[in-house]
């Protein structure tokens, strides 16, 4: 398994993303401690719209933490197939069949280390929340920091979702045709997005109000608390049928590739 | 073979830049970079010396990262020794995980003893103190009442989920010091130790305020040494999941869901309610020391046995 996980590791690159990560994550946490305890000057002061005065640079420190879960969510949801893609093209079923590695193993280290991939970039992004929001003055650009980190947990399980619905897929039709039906949902789902906008009822979307939804999780700590106390163990219990569901389907195939 | 025969006829220079560490100079090198690299951190965190509770729930998180320097002080030694990172046998990193020969059963506690240890503490520190107990307490704390009997299970898994910071800490503590310490000493020793050294590198935040506040007699002496108790106490415990499961992770698990306070009878505990007198303001630590130790004797005579078995 081992060894497996580090085969997978390689094959996305992870030592790049590591090195880019850790000097990012450096290079923020020295420019937090900079712009908070160094005099700001008068012109790089500005406005909102609320009227609230902040740096430009404490805007400009803060926005990696808004933008980093979904660009963490995104990488994961490319390396699913990127993983699977890999060992096709290696050929690796014929090495496994030399090796102790049973197909249920093989396909569990495939489960196991998009988790991990998950468990570090929510932990990663935990990170860039806690240093984007010290020092920060209350304001807009906190409370939307604040937003992002309470339903982080819920974002991350969505993309261990994700990747249980992805899994199955792409173990069943490989690469090339689990990318054509994955494109094919997303692309009718998209056409009924832009199919609302045209002929959709929009008052619901002119009524989205971010301050409507912060009151919420103000006044409903419970309903947050349950949700944040449920959903990881039901994402998890979703994530291991799929597993189930995914090594059941590659034994029935390399059985009859056997 | 060859390799070793070009080393024996290398030059001086090149044998001294292959040079072996003994433990004792590893463990000397990881905690010299990781207290180094720790206290620069809590103090450029907090330049302006801010109290702990002074400093408001964002600045807390911010410097509680310094959590992360112990296992960055455990990768850079080993890279520093050259040790490798193995994930089992002599030299273990402890970054692996196995749940093979009922390793399992070591995460299955990790969740589940913190929280029984914080209710035995907290009903043995109101048995000490009945004054702080105050029925009423949970709603200055803005939780409904509703909301308490979730309060466990809420901590246990955002502990489980939020556990990189603990990791931080268990991964150089249990995954480097302790058992550089158990090679170097036998076990009561390394674990005092172990147990000394953990609460001291938490000093400069008990200087702050953190753990025990700022108002008590002796500030902060006696909460670096209260400290120094409390990670001796929980550090034997932490110890032993490391040693049976060959893993760093149910001790990161368990420190954070202790971390999280999981406990119903912490929203019935007022602490301004106890006594003034030398029991009341430490019933608190006191109650959480007798758990700890319970749990500790517990678990001295499971290692005991274990050991006996494992080489007889």
């Amino acid at each position: 398994m081992g060894g497996l996980l580090y085969k997978d590791f390689l094959s996305i690159k992870g030592k790049t993303h590591v090195a880019i990560i850790s000097v990012l994550t450096v290079l923020l946490v020295v420019l937090k401690l900079i712009v908070a305890f160094a005099d700001t000057p008068a012109a790089w002061l500005m406005e909102n719209s609320e009227g609230e005065v902040m740096s430009f640079l404490d805007y400009l420190v803060s926005m990696p933490a808004q933008i980093l879960p979904i660009m963490c969510i995104s990488f994961i949801a490319m390396w699913i197939p990127s993983v699977i893609q890999n060992d096709e093209k290696s050929k690796i079923h014929t090495y496994l069949l030399a090796t102790p590695v049973s197909k249920r193993t093989y396909i569990a280290e495939k489960y196991v280390f998009i988790g991990i991939c998950i468990y570090a970039a929510f932990s990663v992004c935990v990170a860039w929340g806690i240093i984007s929001m010290a020092f920060l003055a209350d304001g807009a650009v906190l409370d939307i920091l604040m937003l992002i980190s309470s339903f982080l947990i819920e974002l991350f399980s969505l993309a261990l979702i994700g990747a249980s619905i992805e899994f199955p897929v792409f173990v069943a039709f490989g690469k090339e045709k689990g990318q054509m039906i994955k494109t094919g949902i997303l692309e009718i789902l998209a056409f009924f997005a832009v199919a609302y906008l045209f002929f959709g009822n929009l008052d619901i979307l002119e009524k989205l109000d971010f301050n409507l939804i912060m009151e919420w999780a103000k006044t409903h700590s419970f309903a947050l608390m349950f949700m944040a106390a449920v959903s990881p163990l039901i994402t998890l219990v979703i994530y291991y049928i799929s597993y189930r569901i995914s090594a059941c389907i590659y034994e029935r195939k390399e059985r009859d590739y056997e | 073979m060859s390799e070793v025969k070009a080393l024996n006829s290398a030059p001086d220079e090149v044998k001294r830049s292959v040079r072996e560490y003994s433990d004792t100079q590893r463990l000397l090198i990881y905690l010299g970079l990781t207290f180094v690299i720790s206290f620069a951190w809590f103090f450029m965190a907090n330049p302006d010396g801010s109290t702990w509770e002074g400093m408001g729930n964002m600045r807390q998180s911010f410097v509680a990262l310094g959590m992360l320097f112990p296992v960055i002080g455990h990768v850079i030694t080993r890279v520093l020794t050259r040790e490798g990172f193995k994930f089992s046998g002599d030299n273990n990193s402890y970054f692996g995980i196995s749940f093979k020969d009922k390793k399992w059963i070591c995460f299955i506690a990790a969740c589940l003893i913190p929280w029984i240890v914080y209710e035995a503490a907290n009903a043995l520190s109101l048995v000490l103190a009945p004054s702080m107990f105050d029925s009423d307490y949970y709603l200055s704390l803005d939780i409904e009442k509703r909301t308490l009997v979730l309060l466990p299970v809420y901590a246990i898994v955002t502990g489980l989920v939020v556990s990189f910071a603990a990791f931080g800490e268990e991964g150089g503590w249990r995954g480097y010091m302790m058992p550089k310490l158990l090679k170097i000493m036998n076990r009561p020793a390394a674990l005092i130790t172990g147990g000394i050294i953990w609460g001291i590198w938490h000093a400069p935040l008990t200087c702050i305020g953190h753990n025990f506040g700022t108002d008590y007699p002796g500030f902060p002496y006696v909460g670096i040494v209260k400290m120094c108790v409390f990670c001796t106490l929980l550090g034997i415990m932490l110890t032993f999941l490391t040693e049976m499961s060959g893993s760093v992770w149910p001790a990161a698990f368990m420190h954070a869901i202790f971390n999280s306070s999981p406990s119903i009878l912490n929203g019935f505990i007022n602490q301004d309610l106890a006594p003034d007198t030398f029991i009341g303001r430490h019933a608190g630590f006191i109650g959480m020391a007798l758990a700890l130790l319970a749990v500790d004797i517990l678990i001295m005579v499971k290692w005991k046995h274990y050991e006996k078995n494992r080489f007889a």
